[in-house]
């Protein structure tokens, strides 16, 4: 028996030990949990593609809004946490679950180049977009938007004005819609006159789009024609890198243009959507930095080298929507899902008409137009006359207001019956429901300032996995390893 | 030759009259689609056991489909080998009640072999609350075993089929088909048949042995398990120990700690220590009343998120009749270290008639013990009986209720379900002498 007493002691005091040894994160902290949340949430991608994580943790890290775009499963898991202020609300609408967008911050929303060339204000990311309780996006938005007025250097005060601007108006076109009264139509150039905000994205759309600046920017004219550039595109930008892509991958393209046209609500010719040349790019997005990222230049209208047209072609994963009704999942893959979409996400679905969905290289992809024109909102551009609770209270409620009319949409299943649940739901409460919403927006935009300084802090002493430690006793795919690339190295964060 | 061959294997069911402890009174192991042969069996002769199988219990007992050897329902002789096809006794030898298809392994032989396999397969009716009804097949369970012994050493690869991604998604390996992996593969070792070591994936002691006192597995999981607060096998080590006089047997594990379905991801390990104990096992009459124990230590995912347990039990367990709860005090949970909840798990389940079978369960979660808010509960009835010997059916009914709280945050969970519920289990065993 004594090598039985020997290995149960051992067991015991392996255990004992373990429990002194677990990492330098306090088990029972929020460090610890927001750790564990995010660690699980990349597991894929770590195992796959660990230096691309590195590139995103890194970009998180730099800003407290680049940390807010990356870390949505934290926001869901605390969704989900009843001790926190944004997982509770009196208004709750249990077996409602209205279409959304998954994610909607405000740098998620941004112009759309329709085809009569007009421009227009819309949500434009729809990676997430899936049905979800209502209040997971209006309170992404909220925080989001407290997050922008801090930022912008508003008060504590005046930030509460905005946050109250935009969730009053997010209720007003819910209270709207579900009587049926009329809403405006597009946010275009009509609605640009009081809205700093929005008139600087359609002044520098509008100018953008006249110069078909991405052509200038990403590409230029040799023997062959116009072909895309490689390396770093922007001294000032230098992340930003074009590379070549395996010959393989570049002739998967011509069959995924077949796939992404029959998908199209407007299709073009096909001779329009030939692949004249096609690069990965690194060094874009915050939540989506890790995914495979292609530009294809495609010959557009005519042979002329002027109406070439580029397109991205972006890795598509999980909308992230989890345990829902049944039968827990709204559409029958990953581009069904994001081929419907814009149906429910846009004022038009042709918004975008060159956004689609397709397969490539075996990979579920979404096909979108890349173009200087569509300027999205961006929290660093809040200076100025951009930067004062008028121009941030009007822009908050133009895309509280796409908000709510996107979630009233049928779509994905959804009946589009939320607007009449949620006034029904509110009715007579109005300004509670609004008070608690803003109170939620603040007391989270708190935490999640706390959270990036955890999260820094987290990386400094665990390194920039977050002490995820990679498993690399097998080779990995060599197909899928090309397609990740070599990225290129990311600027230090931590200047400090 | 037919008739004595099922003889023996109606032996084995027998050796459980009172249901999960062996005729020694060591308790038969939980979830496991059949463990410890000796934990079950314990070092029984098999000829002791052929004397003790009256006619009529053999005739209830599986049909044995091919022997090789003169004399089956004797001791196995030198060189002798019997292959038999039946229902497995499982935690079995109660039918219609079991949780483990099969003790795959049998003892008081130098050698043995089983494979076999287990399914649970459901048609569900939903009416989630506050949206449309919905319908499905699913299937909770498909398990294809493989289990050995050779004299002391022991070993079991059991495979089951799992979604290629999870719930929710859309798109996996291969879409979103069923697939097979590894739930267990362990090598283990029985020392002077009081102790067994194991070593690989390993089950875990917990959620095995409270699923074993529940006896309904085809019905619903217990408590802990249907929260998915602890695992049922993970990568480590373990090392139980059988009681004498059938006083019960403890046991302690060390794993990973991050269940069998991820590779270890921080430097913690999990260490689990249980006792399932029959204080009065001495006592014919009160045989069947047992406690059970346990303290798990551990942590989970990359950020080292506390994840302990402590779970009390208390159960009446025999073949006719089994009520019991549990009580587990959560320390860690969804990922943060900092949440502390409470699972309370009722069950009640009796068979009437030998054929008939009734179950109840109820499972209440307090997911934040500092607020008393934020309950989660279901509530399961069920009635059942043997179609045939491989084969049971049920009907079950779920109710799940949520307070405010828990309302928003698992806007899903409340609901109706009707379930009906098949349960199939096979094992092909093979023993003989050397």
């Amino acid at each position: 028996m004594r090598p039985l007493a020997t290995l149960a002691t051992a067991l015991v005091l392996g255990g004992l030990a373990s429990c002194a040894t677990s990492g330098p994160l306090d088990p029972g902290t929020r460090a610890s949990a927001l750790v564990t949340t995010m660690i699980r949430a990349d597991r894929r991608e770590l195992e796959g593609r660990p230096r691309l994580v590195e590139g995103k943790y890194a970009r998180m890290a730099r800003t407290v809004y680049d940390f807010y775009r990356g870390s949505m499963p934290l926001f869901r898991a605390d969704s989900a946490d009843s001790r926190l202020r944004v997982a509770q609300t009196r208004f709750d609408l249990p077996g409602v679950l209205p279409f959304s967008v998954g994610d909607a911050h405000p740098e998620n929303f941004g112009l759309l180049l329709a085809g009569d060339g007009t421009l227009a204000l819309e949500p434009n990311d729809l990676d997430a977009a899936d049905r979800y309780p209502y209040q997971i996006d209006l309170r992404r938005l909220a925080v989001g938007i407290a997050l922008s007025a801090r930022i912008a250097g508003l008060s504590e005060a005046d930030t509460r004005v905005v946050v109250d601007r935009c969730v009053t108006a997010y209720l007003a076109t819910i209270r709207a819609l579900a009587r049926g009264e009329p809403i405006t139509g597009r946010i275009t150039e009509a609605d640009e006159a009081a809205n700093p905000i929005l008139f600087d994205l359609l002044r520098r759309g509008r100018r953008d789009r006249d110069a078909r600046a991405e052509l200038e920017a990403l590409t230029h004219m040799g023997p062959e024609g116009r072909r895309f550039l490689r390396g770093v595109v922007d001294p000032a930008e230098p992340e930003h890198v074009l590379a070549d892509l395996p010959p393989w991958a570049i002739a998967g393209l011509a069959r995924t243009m077949l796939d992404y046209r029959a998908r199209l609500e407007l299709p073009p010719a096909p001779e329009d959507l030939e692949v004249l040349d096609a690069v990965r790019e690194h060094g874009t997005g915050v939540a989506s930095w890790a995914r495979i990222r292609v530009l294809v230049l495609v010959r557009g209208p005519s042979d002329s080298p002027d109406d070439d047209l580029v397109l991205e072609v972006k890795e598509e994963g999980q909308s992230g929507a989890t345990g829902p009704l049944p039968p827990g999942v709204f559409a029958d893959g990953e581009v069904e899902r994001l081929r419907e979409a814009p149906r429910g996400a846009w004022t038009t679905p042709t918004a975008d008409p060159y956004f689609g969905a397709a397969t490539w290289v075996g990979i579920p992809v979404q096909v979108r137009r890349e173009s200087e024109a569509q300027k999205t909102f961006r929290t660093s551009r809040l200076v100025d006359e951009r930067a004062t609770p008028e121009a941030l209270g009007a822009f908050s409620e133009l895309v509280a207001s796409l908000l709510a009319r996107l979630q009233s949409r049928p779509a994905l299943g959804a009946t589009g019956t939320f607007a009449q649940s949620l006034d029904a739901r509110v009715a007579g409460r109005e300004r509670a429901f609004v008070e608690d919403e803003v109170e939620v927006a603040l007391e989270h935009a708190d935490v999640v300032e706390e959270d990036w300084q955890r999260f820094r802090d987290a990386l400094r002493a665990r390194g920039p996995l977050l002490g995820f430690v990679e498993a690399d006793s097998s080779p990995h795919d060599l197909e899928r390893a090309a397609l990740y690339g070599s990225p290129p190295p990311v600027a230090p964060w931590d200047t400090e | 030759m037919k008739l004595s061959s099922a003889l023996v294997l109606a032996s084995f069911w027998l050796a459980f009259p009172d249901g999960v402890l062996a005729e020694d009174g060591r308790p038969t192991d939980p979830e496991a689609p059949f463990d410890s042969p000796e934990s079950s069996l314990g070092q029984r002769d098999a000829s002791v056991e052929a004397r003790e199988v009256p006619d009529a219990e053999a005739s209830r007992s599986s049909e044995a489909v091919a022997t090789a050897g003169a004399d089956t329902t004797g001791p196995l002789r030198p060189g002798e080998t019997r292959v038999s096809l039946e229902r497995a006794p499982g935690e079995g030898s109660q039918p219609g009640l079991g949780t483990l298809p099969t003790h795959a392994v049998t003892s008081g032989v130098p050698w043995s072999v089983a494979v076999g396999t287990q399914v649970f397969a459901e048609y569900q009716l939903l009416f989630p609350s506050g949206a449309d009804w919905n319908h499905r097949f699913a299937l909770p369970r498909a398990w294809g075993y493989l289990a050995f012994r050779l004299e002391n050493v022991t070993g079991r690869v059991l495979l089951e089929a799992t979604r290629g991604t999870d719930d929710g998604a859309l798109s996996g390996v291969a879409d979103d088909s069923l697939l097979l992996r590894i739930r267990e593969a362990w090598g283990g070792y029985r020392v002077i048949d009081l102790v067994e070591l194991r070593v690989g994936l390993i089950p875990t002691l917990l959620a095995p042995w409270l699923t074993q006192h529940w006896g309904l597995r085809a019905v619903g999981r217990v408590g802990l398990r249907d929260l998915e607060l602890v695992a049922p096998a993970d990568l480590g080590a373990s090392a139980t120990v059988d009681l004498p006089a059938g006083f019960g047997r403890v046991g302690v594990s060390y794993t990973n700690g991050e269940g069998y379905s991820s590779r270890e991801l921080n430097r913690g390990k999990n260490l689990e220590i249980a006792a399932d104990l029959r204080p009065f096992a001495f006592e014919p009459a009160l045989g069947p009343l047992g406690v059970l124990v346990g303290y798990t230590n551990g942590s989970l995912g990359a950020g080292s998120a506390r994840s302990d347990r402590v779970v009390g039990s208390l159960y009446w367990d025999q073949r006719e009749l089994g009520v019991g709860m549990s009580a587990a005090y959560v320390m860690g949970l969804a990922d943060r270290g900092e949440r502390e909840g409470a699972v309370v798990d009722a069950w009640a389940r009796g068979l009437i008639l030998d054929h008939l079978i009734l179950g109840a369960q109820l499972i209440h979660f307090m997911r934040d013990l500092s607020s008393g808010a934020d309950t989660l509960t279901r509530v399961t009835f069920s009635a059942g009986g043997l179609i045939l010997d491989q084969l049971r059916v049920y009907v079950a009914a779920d109710g799940r209720f949520a307070d405010a709280a828990a309302r928003v945050a698992s806007p899903w969970w409340e609901g109706w379900d009707v379930r009906l519920v098949v349960e199939a289990d096979v094992v092909v065993r093979v023993l003989g002498a050397l």
